[in-house]
């Protein structure tokens, strides 16, 4: 390799990374703009999923429920960013008009979307972090924790995937134009049942499980909850290893689909003219 | 000033167009209907877990949570509309500034467009407690000699719930960074506070007071006691269903009073801070 070459890598590189990390920037300086962030981003999600804790409560259900729903409130944070920052970006940025910049940039789609992931994780991760820690602080949530790796892992590869997908929709809500309002509505409490947010998956049988896997948080959340829970009475879907190996697994699938997507998305709508077009 | 009942009729109008996005009717009331469907089931099932663990049945409280429930439907779908209302107009199509201008109003346009939400919301509790009638052995004991008084009561409630819209409306001018949670966040305390899904005196009693400062705590009450025929909760056992109407109706004044004073303090600060064209685009 010459020395022209490994420069053009270089710059590559690190044109890209900039792309990333200026995308990113947006999100993570949105965030403390206002100083209301301190109170509606750490209190207010705990008293939101309070409310399933009482629930459980009144019912009289045993304590690991609690810790359940703090785990499955928390984690609805990183689903509602997904949905309303990932999936429906690009047709917020064609509404403002943003679009066609983000095209015309010297750098690819998916260091856009890489930026825009990053950026939303990390508002996302202040939210659910907050709602959990509180929620297991207010409510004395008992849990023993025997793999933290396991547990760092399976969380890490659930946010991966789910980011992953929320790349993917970005280009097909796109092309789906003012539909994308309708499907980010209808994919809420939809998705809270079939992936088990606020109890274990495997109450909804094995074959509705199995059916709602191809959403991350649902092995994600199981598999955290047989981490945090070991002792827990409910039978859970599958082993945690097998769990991890198939949120791998979705990682590396919506990645590559968000990638192709999006070189579709573009083919589409630059040979029908519509990438341009508000309000549609 | 435009007359005002061509205002509501066209904030009406535009409301259910920028609702529907244009979509297809049919397609547009099935997702109407599986949103609080699901959301119900997401209870129903975590009772059903409960009960399975336990070999112990409660079809009280599980009437209860139901129906709290599906009324419950009207806080969000109202108080998430109305605040979208304003960030959408603001944020996305642009138009705030023009509405300001222009001789309608606020008040009669956001009402004009929180009607199409309240309609939307007629369907979505109608469909939530047909099915849970119908499928979940829902044990409703509604008389009908209640009628007027369920009409008054739902009616007082909504108004209620207006109001509060108003509020978040009013606080989402002023925070436009936090405008995209803050509905669905007040929606969720109300959700915690009013005991929508379960007993007031479930709560822990630092929080039971705070509880019955609410209207929509005794709007639900009054609501369960008119479906279900009979008092559940130990907390407003001992208050008579005129108690409940009254306090309802008083508190309601007051938060209607309080709503209109609050949105146009915050309509002054949006006007100081230039915020009516903002847009965040983060």
């Amino acid at each position: 390799m010459n020395l022209l070459e490994s420069l053009k890598i270089h710059s590559s590189i690190e044109l890209h990374l900039r792309t990333i990390w200026a995308r990113a920037y947006v999100r993570f300086m949105a965030t403390f703009r206002e100083t209301s962030w301190a109170l509606v981003e750490t209190l207010l999600p705990v008293l939101g999923l309070s409310a399933y804790v009482f629930i459980y409560r009144a019912m009289r259900a045993a304590p690991e429920f609690t810790g359940y729903v703090i785990l499955g409130g928390a984690m609805t944070a990183y689903w509602m960013n997904v949905l309303w920052s990932m999936a429906s970006q690009f047709y917020w940025e064609k509404m403002n008009g943003q679009l066609e910049i983000f095209l015309l940039m010297p750098s690819s789609r998916m260091a856009i979307l890489l930026g825009m992931a990053l950026g939303g994780m990390f508002m996302s991760t202040l939210r659910a972090g907050s709602a959990f820690f509180i929620g297991l602080l207010i409510f004395r949530v008992k849990f023993s924790l025997e793999s933290p790796f396991l547990f760092i892992l399976a969380f890490l590869l659930t946010l991966t995937a789910l980011y992953g997908l929320g790349m993917a929709f970005a280009s097909l809500y796109l092309l789906w134009g003012r539909e994308a309002w309708h499907l980010s509505n209808l994919f809420q409490e939809p998705i809270y049942l079939l992936s088990g947010f606020y109890f274990p998956v495997r109450a909804l049988g094995v074959i509705v499980a199995a059916f709602a896997s191809i959403i991350p948080a649902t092995l994600g959340l199981d598999a955290m909850r047989q981490l945090m829970f070991p002792s827990t009475l409910y039978p859970l879907f599958l082993s945690v290893e097998y769990e991890i190996l198939i949120l791998g697994a979705l990682s590396i699938l919506f990645l590559g689909l968000a990638s192709k997507a999006l070189r579709t998305m573009e083919y589409l709508g630059k040979t029908t003219g519509t990438l341009s077009l508000r309000l549609q | 000033m435009a007359h005002p009942i061509h205002s509501f009729k066209a904030s009406a109008w535009l409301g259910w167009q920028t609702e529907s996005n244009w979509a297809d009717p049919l397609l547009f009331i099935i997702y109407s209907f599986i949103k609080p469907i699901s959301a119900s089931l997401i209870l129903v099932v975590m009772y059903w877990i409960v009960t399975y663990l336990s070999r112990e049945t409660q079809p009280d409280l599980f009437t209860y949570f139901f129906i709290g429930n599906a009324f419950f439907i009207f806080v969000m779908n109202l108080l998430y509309g109305i605040s979208w209302t304003l960030i959408g107009d603001r944020e996305w199509h642009e138009m705030l500034k023009y509405i300001y201008i222009s001789p309608v109003s606020i008040f009669v346009y956001l009402a004009g467009r929180g009607f199409v939400k309240f309609v939307l919301s007629i369907v979505a509790c109608t469909v939530t407690l047909l099915f849970g009638f119908l499928f979940l052995h829902l044990q409703i004991h509604f008389n009908y000699q209640n009628i007027p008084y369920f009409l008054l009561v739902f009616v007082l409630g909504n108004l209620g719930i207006l109001a509060l819209g108003l509020i978040v409306a009013g606080v989402c001018l002023v925070l436009p960074q936090q405008a995209f949670a803050i509905g669905e966040y007040v929606g969720g305390i109300f959700y915690l506070l009013s005991g929508a899904i379960f007993p007031v005196e479930v709560l822990p009693s630092w929080l039971q007071p705070l509880s019955k400062l609410i209207p929509f705590t005794y709007w639900l009450e009054g609501l369960r006691r008119i479906w279900m025929g009979k008092r559940y909760s130990t907390a407003f056992a001992s208050l008579p269903d005129f108690s409940i109407f009254w306090i309802l109706l008083l508190t309601t004044i007051f938060l209607s009073v309080v709503a209109y004073y609050l949105f146009r303090l915050f309509e002054w600060i949006a006007r100081q801070k230039g915020l009516f064209d903002l847009t965040t685009g983060w």
